[in-house]
């Protein structure tokens, strides 16, 4: 650390403060940019959402402010409303134990296994991870259908039929199916950082493997417990899609009442309660970095597998059962949504039925040859490769104005404003984006939904990128520049090759939320052709058509072929390294 | 007579709108001796009906439209008129042609000012039967909301009235019944069931509806679009329950569901095609509604798959011009004579309160 | 306190073998280690002394052979049942434990109670000279202050054996020295038996009473450190501790004197070389051993005729490199007495009976 501040060679120069401002120039033409970017499209959403919660009928008028906080008195005075809020919270908070006890026993067992197997594990966690939701959630709503494989088989069985589309247990599974992914990639990042030295150090001091788990395996894991329980709890709080696709009407959360208050222009009351969703929000994540000291945001890094120590080999234990019977659970709900949606594809009749019928590769051909499907997928494509690059702008150059502020208080202030979009309610930005766009005449627009993806996916291409510039050794910057290279030419052909890998991880990432992403694509795009999910959203309100499964197992797979090769890359590449390692 | 003071109201929408509307109006007016040939282009459409009922237009009078003036059609399915309403009141309309779900949507769009006036010199209005069009749309696809069920549940006795719904002795089974009160004719399906008279059922006494409806809210499926209604029926999810007229067909003569129904206490209402104030290509949209009303070959040819005819009602059209086996599901002529019309300017005025007690006795 | 009785804490391992991923960590190993003695397994990295102390603490499990300590086969009992002390290289201290909690950890296992308890964690917080940061959490203290820590949790319930893994490792060379010193006044204040892994060969030496000298899963020797330093057993032995010149040769015979043999043209007796009936072995001189002189000097046996190549002062003593007949070598000389100049042809000699003998084959 010191050898390279003593490198840094802006305190050394002959002209200090003539460079100094000049690089203060240069820091703040590369943030007002940004800033003006957050402003216009998260911070102007949010007011705007607060101005209407705070208006009567939901209509701010800036010409004549009126103001009243009726809405708010309404939500906690309106039976109705504190069911609908009570419910939203029973369903976080469910889905958040049910989540962690599930994710928990998996993530530890994952943990406890050799290298190989662990790989393995990890990537049939990944590939759901990484395929969208509505996808998931499509094949969700055939297997808990009346005529699903369920229920057939309930009723095959002598139980009877059983009602699970659009019940409450219903909503639970594909929310507990949603979040699984995210906590279990924190447990386990928390896991194997754990430091196999303290559990045998317990021992050898005679605790017995009980004593030790919960005296000195847990108390590591605090902080990745509640920073996963928040972010998942967060996420269960404001999740639209699953309520809304797999919920009756009884079932009702406030995302999807915001949805239909807005449907009927109660913009009043779907502000209000979208204000509320972002209170309960702030307060969850302030209260979890007082308890946690740190808040991270899960599955944005890459996840590897760590082998088990030879210390701390595997071994059967009733523990170790009980964990692996619970990773069986998890692995089949997570990966049987994925793998149902292939022989649905495949059926021949025109309504799509399970087990399906005759064999037919029809429906494939179908999805390239009309404009129905061929026209989401550009669009799908065109959106998330422009959110891609805006935000690995963004990431590029938020990273390289905080790597050079040496003020940690400012780089946490910076950094928490920069994340704030990931743990703003999805339904909340959705509401005030669109609101904003419309004054700006951007809805509908490509440009507008590649802003708006922008606001959500930047953080996270932000988050990789500082990561991995903070890592690298500023030196090397300071020795090309004595080698003669200019700041622009150091900062591309050093700094940026140097951290190539991280840049590419950040556009994949932002790509790919961009890709995956629905509520934000649902509220803004008007025209006629809408991004893949939304398409497939739409079908799912609607009625399925056999093309559904189709596209669905073409994104699978396109997604478990990107994460296999990226895990043998990944291994290629580790496997070299450790040669090189020997041969020295 | 419901009709007719709908019809004021919307004379009566802000005078601004009135001459924009007239001034915007003036010029395809004067193209009216050159014909369609001048328009080209395409006609966005923002549909809210969608799926089957796209494809068959697609298939028939846009088809045919496209093929005479070289003017597209492009499908904007939305499953509800909202984000038109968000997006004319930001004066930002990229749609052409709007289908209004309901009468009252298309009247509260007018009185707002958002739409443009019918071109009754390039239009042939005089060809509709009268109180199915006005000066700012015309009424189209005429859905009936009818009672409908299983045959095969039900081999012995034939459910014959709302009240059926009701009787879980004689028709066992779930029902199924639309989550939205106003297209699904829930409510007024409990009043006839509770035996309120016909004529008498608005305004709506939506307390007594939700405490008769309570009787077999437990028994109840709820369904939330078109498809799903018929798929409901045909993954036994439901046995009875109201159905639209056309989806009951398209499930008996697509998929050879035995569906059954029947039109008496069924509900009828129209949806409405509009141009929105200000739209891009007005005047291709007006020779659009020209020619669906003239291409009375395409409209039997649309309403022999969907039975919800475009236009709603031509005065030379009567039943027996459509194939036999739709006759019985169109909401025409004698059909809809133990049918009660839907009254759209009740909805108009009560929407609002209405879906939310709904929403709220549904949701508990 | 009461000492505890000097008695406890014999440890013996004996065939103790393991291996791991297809490679033999550990190569039936065998040591007995004597109540109360500070033993030191020494040797290169990899070489299987961790493995070894592992075992004996029941981290890993041995394949071959039995580990007993106070004469009862602990081979298969569980770690926690083994009453031991282990300080790990890392020092592994529960960062969300305080000072005081660390060092109370196994007296709370052992229901000690609370009094007691602080009674001892006061004793021990004494003992390592860590009074006042009882309430510190470890990521507030030095790397020093973390490792008396460590040695103190491991001490405070008292156990039979303490088992210390590199503990000096992650130090840096001044504060090793300190710690050393005091980590074996610890033990013997404690009175318990200490079994400590180093690579660092000067640690041995401070600290051992005895040690073994490991290298591929096998001891070479075990020992006290003169006795190794002295009469090393084998090639590897002998040049792993400190230096040492080696001088081909031919045992001629075995004497009560020791053993003569042919170093060119030279007889020379060394050491009574009895671990092994080779014939061909090295004689090896250590440089301090070795005699720079002109003529051979009563009492000193000649080994070879050298010219010097180099001559520098290094404080202590004075370096001499020398060749000999296709031999490097070097002389450790008093700086304070003669100094053969570079070039001068001298005779080197060494003390009868004072070299050791070992195998040319180092297998």
């Amino acid at each position: 650390m010191t050898a390279t501040d003593a490198t840094t060679p802006i305190p050394v120069s002959s002209a200090p403060v003539l460079h100094r401002s000049r690089a203060l120039l240069a820091r703040w033409a590369l943030l007002l940019p940004i800033l003006a970017f957050y402003v216009i499209f998260f911070v102007w959403p949010i007011l705007t959402v607060v101005l209407r919660s705070l208006s009567p009928d939901g209509k701010f008028d800036a010409a004549a402010p009126q103001f009243t906080i009726d809405n708010f008195l309404q939500l906690f005075g309106d039976d109705f409303l504190l069911l609908i809020e009570g419910r939203t919270l029973l369903l976080a908070i469910n889905s958040t134990l049910i989540t962690t006890a599930l994710a928990f026993p998996t993530a530890y067992f994952i943990s406890r296994l050799k290298r190989r197997t662990a790989s393995l594990l990890l990537l049939l966690i990944l590939v759901p991870f990484w395929v969208s939701i509505v996808v998931r959630l499509f094949a969700v709503t055939s297997i808990l259908s009346p005529n699903g494989p369920l229920n057939q088989a309930s009723i095959a069985l002598g139980f009877g039929p059983l009602e699970l589309l659009y019940t409450q247990g219903g909503v639970l599974v594909g929310t507990v199916m949603y979040l699984l992914p995210y906590m279990i990639l924190v447990l386990y990042a928390g896991m194997v950082a754990v430091d196999d030295n303290l559990i045998l150090a317990a021992r050898t001091m005679g605790a017995s493997p009980a004593y030790s788990f919960f005296r000195v395996y847990l108390p590591q894991l605090r902080g990745s417990l509640f920073s996963g329980a928040l972010l998942i709890f967060i996420l269960g709080l404001s999740f639209f899609v699953v309520p809304a696709l797999l919920g009756g009407p009884r079932d009702q959360t406030i995302a999807v009442y915001i949805q239909q208050q807005i449907d009927i222009f109660q913009w009043g009351i779907a502000s209000a309660m979208g204000i509320l969703l972002l209170i309960a929000t702030v307060v969850c994540y302030v209260g979890v970095v007082r308890i946690a000291g740190s808040f991270s945001p899960g599955g944005v890094g890459s996840v590897q597998a760590k082998g088990v120590s030879a210390e701390l080999p595997f071994r059967w234990s009733p523990a170790m059962v009980v964990s692996a019977v619970l990773t069986v659970v998890t692995i089949a709900v997570l990966v049987i949504p994925v793998l149902f949606v292939f022989p649905l594809s495949t059926g021949e009749t025109g309504t799509v039925v399970f087990p399906p019928r005759g064999f037919t590769l029809d429906w494939f051909v179908q999805v390239f040859t009309t404009p129905t499907w061929i026209g989401p997928i550009m669009q799908s494509t065109v959106v998330g490769l422009g959110t891609a690059a805006l935000s690995v702008a963004i990431g590029l150059a938020l990273a390289r104005v905080t790597s050079g502020i040496r003020s940690t208080a400012w780089k946490a202030v910076i950094g928490g404003l920069a994340f704030a979009p990931i743990i703003a309610p999805g339904i909340l930005l959705a509401i005030g984006i669109f609101d904003v766009e419309l004054q700006l005449k951007l809805t509908g627009t490509v440009i507008g939904l590649i802003l708006a993806h922008t606001v959500i996916a930047a953080p996270l291409s932000y988050a990789l990128i500082s990561a991995s510039m903070a890592g690298a050794d500023r030196g090397v910057e300071a020795a090309a520049w004595t080698l003669g290279a200019s700041r622009t030419r150091t900062f591309w052909t050093v700094v940026v090759r140097g951290i190539l890998p991280s840049v590419l991880g950040a556009f994949a990432i932002a790509f790919v939320t961009s890709w995956d992403e629905v509520v934000l694509a649902l509220f803004l795009q008007t025209g006629p052709t809408k991004t893949l999910p939304v398409t497939i959203y739409k079908y799912l309100e609607s009625g399925i058509v056999p093309t559904v499964p189709a596209v669905a197992s073409l994104l699978v797979t396109l997604v478990v072929v990107i994460v296999v090769v990226r895990g043998v890359v990944n291994s290629i590449i580790a496997r070299r390294r450790a040669a090189l390692r020997e041969e020295a | 007579m419901k009709k007719t003071a709908s019809r004021l109201m919307i004379a009566g929408a802000s005078s601004l709108v009135a001459v924009i509307a007239l001034s915007s109006c003036s010029a395809p007016a004067a193209e009216e001796e050159t014909g369609a040939g001048e328009i080209s282009g395409d006609i966005l459409f923002y549909d809210t009906s969608g799926g089957v009922v796209y494809e068959q237009e697609a298939l028939t009078l846009f088809k045919d439209f496209t093929d005479d003036t070289g003017v597209t059609v492009t499908d904007d399915y939305n499953e509800a008129a909202t984000k038109f309403f968000a997006s004319a009141e930001a004066g930002s309309v990229p749609w052409s042609l709007v289908l209004f779900p309901t009468v009252n949507d298309a009247a509260t769009a007018a009185e707002d000012g958002l739409l443009e006036k019918i071109d009754t010199s390039i239009v042939p209005v005089d060809d509709l039967v009268d109180g199915t069009y006005s000066e700012y749309g015309i009424e189209v696809g005429t859905f009936g909301m009818v009672l409908a069920w299983d045959d095969d549940a039900y081999p012995d006795e034939k459910p014959s009235e709302m009240a059926d719904l009701w009787d879980l002795e004689t028709f066992p089974g779930k029902r199924c019944f639309f989550n939205n009160p106003q297209y699904g004719w829930t409510l007024e399906a409990a009043l006839l069931a509770d035996g309120v008279a016909a004529d008498e059922l608005y305004p709506l006494d939506v307390d007594r509806a939700l405490a008769k409806l309570d009787e077999i809210k437990g028994d109840i499926t709820w369904w939330t679009s078109g498809a799903q209604s018929i798929e409901s029926f045909e993954n036994g999810s439901c046995d009875i329950g109201i159905l639209w007229a056309n989806r009951a067909f398209t499930a008996l003569s697509e998929n050879g569901f035995p569906m059954n129904i029947t039109w008496n206490e069924a509900g009828y209402s129209n949806s409405v095609w509009s141009i929105p104030a200000g739209a891009p290509n007005a005047a291709a949209a007006q020779q659009l509604l020209k020619h669906v009303i003239e291409n009375v070959e395409g409209q039997i040819a649309f309403a022999s798959v969907i039975p919800t005819p475009i236009p709603a009602s031509l005065k030379s059209l009567t039943p027996a011009d459509f194939p036999d086996e739709v006759q019985a599901f169109l909401p025409v002529g004698s059909n809809v004579e133990g049918s009660v019309l839907q009254d759209s300017d009740y909805y108009l005025e009560n929407l609002d309160a209405v879906l939310d007690q709904f929403n709220r006795w549904v949701g508990q | 306190m009461t000492a505890a009785p000097t008695s406890r804490g014999r440890v013996v391992a004996s065939g103790v073998g393991l291996d791991y991923d297809g490679s033999t960590a550990l190569d039936d190993a065998s040591i007995e280690v004597h109540a109360g003695e500070f033993f030191t397994l020494l040797g290169p990295s990899g070489s299987g002394k961790t493995t070894l102390l592992r075992i004996i603490a029941g981290l890993l499990d041995p394949q071959r052979g039995r580990v007993a300590i106070d004469d009862v086969d602990v081979t298969h009992t569980p770690t926690q049942k083994r009453d031991i002390g282990f300080v790990f290289q890392n020092y592994a201290l529960f960062p969300h434990l305080t000072v005081a909690e660390n060092v109370e950890f196994g007296l709370k296992i052992r229901k000690v109670r609370s009094d007691a308890r602080a009674a001892r964690v006061a004793e021990i917080l004494e003992l390592t000279a860590l009074g006042g940061l009882g309430d510190r959490y470890p990521a507030q203290l030095s790397g020093g202050q973390q490792q008396r820590v460590a040695l103190g949790r491991a001490l405070a319930q008292r156990p039979r054996v303490l088992l210390l893994d590199e503990p000096l490792g992650a130090l840096d060379r001044a504060l090793r020295e300190d710690l050393g010193a005091e980590i074996r006044r610890i033990q013997q204040e404690a009175q318990t038996t200490a079994i400590y892994v180093t690579h660092d060969q000067d640690e041995a030496f401070i600290l051992s009473d005895r040690m073994g000298v490991m290298r591929d899963g096998r001891i070479q020797q075990i020992g006290t450190p003169e006795e190794l330093y002295r009469a090393p057993n084998d090639l590897f032995v002998a040049t792993f501790l400190g230096k040492t010149n080696l001088f081909p040769g031919e045992v001629v015979e075995t004497t009560s004197a020791g053993t003569v043999v042919r170093i060119g043209d030279s007889l020379v007796t060394a050491r009574p070389h009895a671990t092994s009936d080779a014939t061909s072995v090295y004689c090896s001189v250590r440089p301090e051993q070795l005699v720079v002189s002109d003529t051979v000097p009563t009492g000193h046996h000649k080994l070879i005729s050298a010219v010097v190549t180099d001559s520098r002062f290094l404080g202590q003593r004075q370096t001499v490199r020398l060749a000999a007949e296709g031999i490097q070598c070097s002389a450790d000389l008093d700086p304070y007495g003669p100094v053969p100049a570079v070039g001068e042809r001298i005779t080197l000699s060494v003390r009868i009976g004072e070299s050791a003998l070992v195998p040319r084959e180092t297998a």
